[in-house]
This record gives structure tokens, C-alpha cells and sequence, in this order.
């Protein structure tokens, strides 16, 4: 992997938020090691991170520390590991660092300013560098991640456009006939169109007007065979698309119904919405 | 490697209890704090915060430098132990995605924040919600990109586009924080010689 790559890759980002596996955090730190910007942008998310987290402290009660230091007190009396002697070279070590005290430099003040001006320079240039370079690397893994997203558009238009170029053969087509659907005194205004070609094994049934049914209620389709009703599967409430159905050889007619949610196995006679003849 | 830190390492290594003491008095309550946000309880993020601490003891010597900062390597058992205790069956699961949504703690520990870093409050505001969203999953519960890919319904390129910016503009505001804090503390020095 080419370090353009890898930077785009998204292992740093895994990395510093601990949730590499081990043989990824193994690529991360020889890249680290390999290219000290690199590591130092690593370097800059992680301490970034950790400040981001005691952004987010809560004081916990004080009783914990003694909870928890007795606890850890009776471990070490268990495993007789003392270490008394160190605490007390810690203690009377004045080069070891404490949490709260805050060390003051007896450097004259003018060394601190002449120090202080290189540092705003310097870091004011690293901000500036380290911006661009951060613009730069998330272009990378933008135009990445919309290439991939345009990739899986246009397979889905592609689709689309394939189920639309059938559509519009079938529709064209001289041997395809329209069937109206007419609605019933159980909704008078309900109105659908069925695409029916004798030569195919499907047809289009296009929805215009019908009320929605209830959540625990589904339309079911129907094809009146010499006097028996044939089950034409249950029809999906979409107003004004073409929705695919089978054709039924000598289907004299085709009827909606209101049936409960999972559909039945007979219609519903007094719940026919619609009905038209083939 | 901050001195702080290189200490720790040092002392957990030898298994020196001033080692979890200065554990203990750095980082207990981001710890508090990130369980808080898991177990979303006062009590057992108390034990999680104890029983991290024990593991960290145990495993001190076994930190290596190599696979991340002390700091993280911490977290990670810290963020292991509260997940372990949401999944016991003792656990009256809110739903760990709830953590996300404004809790009752929210207020508990923007007031207790601690200020004596300048400008943290911002850099938790400046995030904008859906990366710290993200942010906060990743980084304080461990979710995984897949995890988090299932659990907000977005794409697995969007989850890693935003981890990006969210990286991105935490490291920004944390450049800028030191920048401020520097002209801060010249301001002061200058005035004082005067």
C-alpha cells in the first residue's frame, strides 16, 4: 500500500480511537515509524482525543478513591508485594512530576519571551501546515467515499432503467390492452388501470385512486376464472406505479378486495373494492 | 510522551502503588465520565471506574508502548469494563444508543467539567452533533464502524467520512486551543512586567 493509500484508508482513524485489530495497529505504527509526518499526526489525534475525553469528565465521588485504594491495598497484602521503600524515594524525588503542581522556570523572562514568540510562530505555522495537510488527506477520503456512493447510484439507476425500458416495451406494445378498474359501492371513487398482453406471462396494474387500507388490512388481487376466483397475490398500497402482477390465462375479470393483513385464500366477496373485465 | 505519563508506565511497571495513584488522580474522572455514559448509572460506573483501576494494576506490565498511548490503552479497559457490565443480566438495558440522546447526566457533567484546561467546554460544543454522535460511539463505547453503520442506518462511507471530520475538526479546535492558551499566557507574563 502507497502512502496516498494508506492515508486514505482510514486505519489511522481506527487506530487512535483503539479500535484497530492488532495486526492493523501493526501497519499503523510502520507507517508511523517510516514517515515521521505520520506520526505526528497520529500524535496530534491522540492527544486531541484524550483532551476530547476529559472534556467529558465527571468528579467521582471522593469515597471511590478510598474504595478503590483499599481494594488494591488488600491485593498487595495478598501477594506481599510491598513497596513502601519506593513510595517514600517518590516522595522526596523532586524531579518526579505531579498532577497539580505546576512547575516554575527561573529562566529570565526575556528568554521566556524571545521562547514564547518562536513557539506562537512555530505553532501557528504546524496549525497552518496541519490544516492544509488535514484539507488535502479528508479530499482524498471524500472523493473516495463519493465515488464509491456514486458507483452504487448508478447501479441503482442502471436497474431503474431496465426495469423502465421492459415497462415501456410492454406498454408500447400493439397486442397490450388497457383494463379499467372500476371502484364498488365500497369505494365508489376507487379507480386502476391494468397493462394486459395475452402474449406475456405478467402485467402492470397502476393504482389511481383508493382509500389506504387500515395497518391490519391488505388488498388482495383476484382473476375470475370460468366462475373461480384465482388468487393474484397480495397488492402492495402504492398509488400511481406500475406494479407488476401475473396474467392469468382466460381471466374473464380482475377484483380487488379488502382482506386481513397475510391475505385469504378466498376472497372476501362482500369486500370487493374494485373489479374490471378482461 | 508527557512526563506524567512516562512516570505512570514506569511505576505500573514495577507495580508501584504511586503508579495507580497517579492513574487514579489524572484520569479517574474522564473515566467516570465515559462509564457515566455507558451504564448510565451513578453506582456502577463507580464500579466500573474501581474495577478498571484493578485491571490496570494487574496488566500495567504488560502495557506496550508500541500499541497506542497509556491513556488509550486505559480507556479501552475502561470502555471493555462498562460494556461487559451493560451485557450482565443484572443490567436493565436503556439501550446503549440512548447514552446518545441528551441523558440526565448531561447537565451533571457539563457542570462538574473540569476548567482548567482552557477552552474543552468548546471543543465539546464545537463538535457538531452527528460527529460527536459518532465520536462518542467510537471513542467512549468501542462501537465498531459496522456497529455503528446498523445502529444510526447510515452507510458504512458515511460512518468513515465522518469519523474523518469529526477527528479532523476535534484535532482543529485542539491546534487552535493551543495557539490561545500561548498568546493567553504571553498576554499575562506581559502585563505582569509591567
Amino acid at each position: 500500500m502507497d502512502k496516498e493509500k494508506f492515508l486514505s484508508s482510514g486505519l489511522i482513524d481506527l487506530y487512535v480511537l483503539g479500535l484497530a485489530s492488532e495486526e492493523d495497529a501493526e501497519i499503523v505504527n510502520q507507517y508511523a515509524e517510516a514517515y515521521p509526518d505520520i506520526k505526528s499526526m497520529i500524535t496530534s489525534l491522540n492527544v486531541s482525543l484524550e483532551q476530547y475525553a476529559r472534556a467529558n469528565s465527571v468528579d467521582p465521588p471522593p469515597a471511590l478513591r478510598e474504595k478503590t485504594f483499599g481494594e488494591l491495598d488488600q491485593i498487595i497484602a495478598n501477594n506481599s508485594i510491598g513497596s513502601k521503600k519506593r513510595d517514600e524515594e517518590y516522595s522526596n524525588n523532586p524531579n518526579v512530576p505531579k498532577a497539580a503542581s505546576e512547575s516554575r522556570s527561573s529562566v529570565s523572562n526575556l528568554g521566556i519571551g524571545v521562547g514564547a514568540l518562536l513557539i506562537i510562530g512555530l505553532s501557528f505555522g504546524m496549525f497552518h501546515f496541519n490544516n492544509k495537510y488535514d484539507k488535502s488527506l479528508l479530499q482524498v477520503s471524500e472523493l473516495n467515499n463519493q465515488l464509491a456512493e456514486c458507483e452504487e447510484n448508478a447501479a441503482i439507476i442502471d436497474n431503474n432503467n431496465q426495469i423502465f425500458a421492459a415497462q415501456n416495451e410492454f406498454l408500447r406494445n400493439e397486442r397490450t390492452v388497457h383494463i379499467q378498474l372500476n371502484g364498488t359501492p365500497n369505494a365508489p371513487n376507487a379507480f386502476a388501470v391494468a397493462y394486459w398482453n395475452e402474449e406475456e406471462e405478467y402485467a402492470y396494474l397502476n393504482i389511481l385512486d383508493l382509500p389506504q387500507p387500515n395497518a391490519d388490512k391488505q388488498y388482495q388481487l383476484w382473476a375470475d376464472v370460468e366462475g373461480e376466483m384465482i388468487n393474484m397475490g397480495i397488492l402492495d398500497y402504492e398509488k400511481e406505479k406500475l406494479i407488476k402482477i401475473p396474467r392469468i390465462a382466460h381471466a374473464e375479470s380482475l377484483n380487488v378486495t379488502l382482506e386481513n393483513l397475510g391475505g385469504a385464500e378466498a376472497p372476501n366477496v362482500s369486500q370487493i373494492f374494485m373489479s374490471g373485465k378482461v | 510522551m508527557k512526563a506524567i505519563e512516562k512516570e505512570i508506565i514506569k511505576l505500573l511497571h514495577v507495580k508501584d502503588r504511586i503508579g495507580l495513584e497517579l492513574v487514579y488522580d489524572n484520569y479517574a474522572a474522564a473515566f467516570y465520565g465515559i462509564a457515566l455514559k455507558v451504564v448510565k448509572s451513578e453506582a456502577l460506573a463507580q464500579d466500573v471506574v474501581q474495577e478498571s483501576m484493578i485491571k490496570i494494576w494487574k496488566n500495567g506490565d504488560k502495557y506496550d508502548e508500541k500499541k497506542g498511548t497509556i491513556f488509550n490503552w486505559m480507556l479501552n479497559i475502561v470502555r471493555r469494563t462498562a460494556i461487559d457490565k451493560t451485557r450482565s443480566p443484572n443490567f436493565r438495558p436503556k439501550g446503549r444508543i440512548q447514552t446518545l440522546d441528551p441523558t440526565v447526566y448531561e447537565n451533571t457533567w457539563r457542570s462538574q467539567l473540569n476548567t482548567d484546561v482552557v477552552g474543552l467546554q468548546d471543543m465539546v460544543n464545537n463538535l457538531e452533533e452527528r460527529y460527536r454522535v459518532i465520536i462518542e460511539m467510537a471513542y467512549f463505547q468501542g462501537y465498531t464502524q459496522k456497529e455503528i453503520e446498523k445502529e444510526l442506518d447510515i452507510p458504512i462511507g458515511t460512518v468513515k467520512s465522518r469519523i474523518r471530520i469529526a477527528l479532523r475538526e476535534l484535532r482543529k479546535s485542539f491546534n487552535l486551543q493551543i495557539a490561545i492558551s500561548i498568546i493567553l499566557a504571553i498576554g499575562i507574563m506581559l502585563s505582569s512586567k509591567l
